[in-house]
């Protein structure tokens, strides 16, 4: 596979990343909690505190699947796993588009109500920067059902950079997922509330989740053409 | 369904915290949590159990008149995700 082509996958990926809603839900909810009770300088610590625990958990994963990847497959992942991943893609856009937001005019996601509620507790209570780390590695560990195998696919195209391109293109991809924290970060400072930024995901819920169900099958489809076709 | 007890002093520490995090006037604030601290008061009164839905449904209702955003807040609790 040729680096551009390997490039152009784990940017897709990160695409794709970028569109899921639970660190964006679990951030907006910590913004709430922390206005009601802090002071700004507080809230913009905790809030940068959140963005580098999803960040580092993104990153590290990565790091990982690569190192796994490159440990047990010589030349990057069989054709058969290739096929699963596709597979996996196609299945994730149908569950995007169909069970991903919860029915009703709210942005209540597919999670499990006890897991939403402790996200919801946790955000609540959050007081330091640790907790604030740790709210963020949890809610990237919540969205692993879908980022996992978008992990494996970045990892398995990173290993087609030369070795001195690939921690960049690892920062790149994290940087992307974790891009609009950092929009939802700006707009906040810029004077949006936080009612503000939860109206508009309401709003647009319905274009988020074919957008997002879009790229999951834009991505699988790219895999099928170029590496799984390109590989028959 | 959580159930909880109606308290005035919870509702309005709810209600000044809410009205901060949308940068409310300290003022018009308290001044809207007297109020609708009364109101809800008043529909909670011989209510036996009331649920924390409930609580922040009726909440919604009586501030919409005074402020819709803070209203929203309330309407939309524990729906963001």
């Amino acid at each position: 596979m040729s680096s551009l082509l390997a490039v152009a996958i784990v940017l897709l990926s990160a695409a794709v990343h970028a569109t899921l809603q639970l660190g964006l839900g679990a951030l907006l909810l910590l913004y709430h909690a922390s206005l009601g009770k802090h002071v700004r300088a507080k809230t913009k610590n905790l809030v940068g505190s959140f963005i580098s625990g999803m960040g580092m958990f993104i990153l590290l994963g990565l790091a990982a699947a690569t190192f796994m990847i490159g440990a047990l497959a010589d030349d990057g992942l069989p054709l058969p796993c290739l096929v699963g991943l596709v597979v996996i893609l196609i299945m994730l856009a149908i569950v995007i588009w169909f069970f991903y937001y919860r029915r009703g005019r709210s942005t209540e996601l597919w999670l499990p109500k006890v897991v939403a509620r402790y996200i919801n507790n946790r955000a609540k209570v959050t007081e330091s920067n640790t907790e604030a780390f740790s709210l963020g590695l949890l809610a990237s560990f919540g969205e692993l059902p879908f980022t996992l195998v978008l992990t494996v696919i970045a990892a398995n195209s990173i290993l087609d950079v030369p070795r001195e391109v690939q921690p960049l293109l690892a920062v790149v991809y994290t940087m992307l997922a974790i891009l609009p924290l950092v929009i939802m970060r700006i707009s906040i400072r810029r004077g949006n509330t936080v009612v503000d930024i939860q109206r508009w995901r309401v709003k647009n819920k319905v274009f988020l989740r074919i957008i997002s169900g879009v790229l999951f099958l834009t991505l699988g489809l790219f895999l099928l053409a170029f590496q799984v076709m390109g590989v028959v | 369904m959580a159930r909880v007890t109606f308290s005035r002093r919870v509702l309005k520490r709810d209600i000044l915290r809410e009205a901060k995090v949308l940068k409310i006037a300290p003022g018009s604030a308290a001044a809207i949590a007297d109020i609708v601290v009364e109101k809800v008061a008043k529909w909670a009164d011989g209510r036996g159990e009331i649920t924390e839905k409930d609580l922040d449904r009726v909440v919604a209702e009586k501030i919409r008149p005074y402020n819709a955003d803070l209203a929203y807040v309330f309407k939309e609790r524990d729906k963001i995700i």
